[in-house]
């Protein structure tokens, strides 16, 4: 297993921008690593820090087996994709795109530069990928926010990086077009082996890309866990349950996906248990669904008399309260040994369906497409 | 047909040869000094403003006056420069081109010190992230997007030193094809009351000057705004 290292202590005067250390094993080389944590809590200073670009601060950071503090911040190989964009103003779309394969360039012929890369990206690829074609000749002011930060995302991905870091990068981008974006960023991850940092203060977005999570909070790094475990703690939004499926089979004439569950531990399929999901057909092997807690609702007898086309059923592992009146209800689901259910109930409906610990419910939802990534 | 005199042509030409001389010279010196000028924020920032603003305040005689001093063979310099080279620096080319050196720096350094401030630090952080080394940022990315302010200040640098006459008076004299540029010649055709003469040469000037200055601003519009 490989080792991964962040260690560093940056201050400015006598104020502490962030310090702390966390080691902890990739799962794969992969994975893409979510930071959390409220505004101002140090999520920004962590990356710049970890790219070499607050040089003055001691620090120590080691990932897949690359110790990255070895290097000058030009020699790192690590693409960043900033908050506001950064195109250079004074060329267009393509030149700035074009710079950053120059860049890649002089890195590969500078002997003390970082040689890893992942799979090469073309031009073509990323164009295509961030949907920017229509953009490429256009002055860098004609572009819109949410524009500027996919051609930022193509710019930092053709400096052939062998890992990105991604500071709020679709902030900009509408919820729609940011799914699909998502989606993207998450086949590249895969197919170019690509790890990934990612600052996002939704959380919704860090569920769904983020392997594991980096807790920042107040200047200090709290932890990191897999992201299943520190659902939970995700603060502010709606818990959801990130479900690990397989694409099963496609029902051509309702536009329906069928997804197989995998089991979070052994990653084998699970035969018992189907999810549905309205969409074309998925293009990876293995996405993510995530349910909002929200958007289940509970029975404590099988029905499928319902338009809800996913009836799942589980068994109630806790309760707890959320608020006066909701409760949130953990279930696993049944069958499978890892993957777990959430549901928002109102204190009426637990006492009504007479809900408690170890109750066989059955959990009933229905899932958008565009929440498969 | 003879517009001019082969004097005044010797004058034009020596302007031309002082004013290339002097640009070239001070884009060498003033790039990497406007650099760290436009970053540098210690405690002698405004003793640093002030003393390259200093020619732009201070009447060019005063300025011609010290370097006339110091260029005597009676001072250190002036001996040191008659050591190396074998003629004396005052009343010499080698003179006059320190004189203009000294003389256009603001016109070299305020638009290239604006240029450079407007290379935000974050579009560092991006050229570095890139993996452009500095040596590599500045060639590819600063010279390229500063090139509007490396323009003026070379065309202001130029223009100028072409009209440059206190500090030419009082170090370089009045010697055909040494030190005699053009507003020099002029000075002496109006003291010979050569009225028609002077016309000519202030024609040119004014001309050269117009149009020069119309093709600065003309081809050097900044077409983009610095997000």
């Amino acid at each position: 297993m490989m080792e991964n290292i962040i260690r560093l202590n940056f201050t400015k005067g006598k104020k502490t921008i962030l310090q702390g250390q966390l080691n902890w094993s990739n799962r794969s080389a992969d994975s893409i690593v979510g930071i959390s944590g409220i505004s101002g809590s140090g999520k920004t200073s962590l990356l710049r820090v970890l790219a070499g670009l607050e040089p003055e601060v001691k620090h120590h950071f080691r990932f897949n087996n690359i110790c990255y503090s070895d290097y000058q911040a030009a020699d790192k190989n690590i693409g960043v994709v900033f908050q506001h964009a950064h195109l250079f103003p004074h060329i267009n779309v393509i030149e700035n795109l074009k710079l950053a394969l120059k860049a890649a360039h002089h890195k590969a012929k500078r002997g003390q530069a970082n040689q890893v890369t992942s799979h090469k990206f073309e031009l073509e690829q990323v164009i295509d990928g961030l949907a920017i074609s229509d953009l490429l000749d256009k002055s860098v002011e004609q572009l819109s926010g949410g524009q500027k930060q996919r051609v930022a995302i193509a710019r930092a991905l053709l400096c052939q990086p062998c890992l990105l870091f991604l500071d709020e990068a679709l902030s900009a981008i509408d919820k729609e077009n940011r799914l699909e974006i998502l989606t993207w960023l998450k086949t590249v991850n895969r197919e170019h082996q690509l790890p990934m940092f990612f600052i996002s203060h939704d959380s919704f977005d860090l569920q769904a890309l983020a392997d594991e999570i980096i807790s920042v909070n107040d200047g200090k790094l709290i932890s990191i866990q897999p992201i299943e475990l520190s659902a939970l703690s995700m603060g502010g939004g709606l818990n959801r349950a990130i479900l690990n499926v397989q694409f099963d089979h496609h029902i051509q004439e309702h536009h329906i996906n069928a997804y197989r569950l995998i089991e979070a531990d052994s990653l084998k399929p699970n035969n018992g248990v189907l999810i549905y999901a309205k969409g074309v057909k998925a293009q990876s092997a293995i996405t993510r669904i995530l349910v909002a807690c929200d958007q289940v609702a509970i029975s404590t007898e099988a029905n499928f008399n319902s338009s809800m086309i996913n009836h799942i059923e589980c068994k109630i592992v806790s309760i707890l309260p959320l608020d006066e009146t909701n409760q949130s209800v953990e279930m696993s689901i049944k069958g499978s040994a890892s993957q777990m259910l959430y549901a928002q109930l109102s204190n009426y409906s637990i006492q009504r369906l007479d809900l408690a610990i170890g109750s066989r419910v059955w959990a009933l939802f229905k899932l958008s497409a565009s929440i498969a990534i | 047909m003879a517009i001019f005199t082969q004097a005044e042509w010797a004058a034009i030409f020596l302007s031309l040869k002082l004013s290339l001389y002097t640009t070239a010279i001070l884009l060498v010196i003033g790039v990497p000094l406007a650099w760290y000028l436009a970053r540098y924020q210690g405690r002698f920032q405004s003793v640093a403003q002030a003393m390259i603003a200093l020619p732009l305040v201070l009447p060019p005689t005063v300025l011609g006056f010290y370097l006339l001093v110091l260029f005597s063979p009676q001072s250190s310099l002036g001996q040191l420069w008659f050591t190396l080279s074998g003629e004396q620096l005052a009343f010499s080319f080698s003179g006059l081109l320190i004189g203009s050196i000294i003389y256009s720096l603001p016109f070299t350094l305020q638009p290239l010190i604006n240029g450079f401030k407007q290379y935000h630090q974050s579009y560092q952080d991006v050229a570095t992230s890139l993996g452009f080394t500095f040596i590599h940022q500045f060639l590819n990315v600063i010279l390229p997007m500063c090139k509007p302010a490396i323009i003026t200040a070379a065309a202001l640098t130029f223009a100028h030193t072409m009209g440059e006459f206190g500090v030419v008076l009082m170090i370089g004299g009045n010697i055909p094809t040494e030190t005699q540029v053009i507003s020099i010649a002029l000075y002496e055709h109006v003291e010979l009351l050569d009225y028609q003469s002077a016309h000519k040469l202030s024609l040119i000037l004014l001309v050269f000057s117009m149009i020069w200055l119309t093709v600065l601003y003309r081809f050097n519009r900044q077409n983009y705004s610095w997000a």
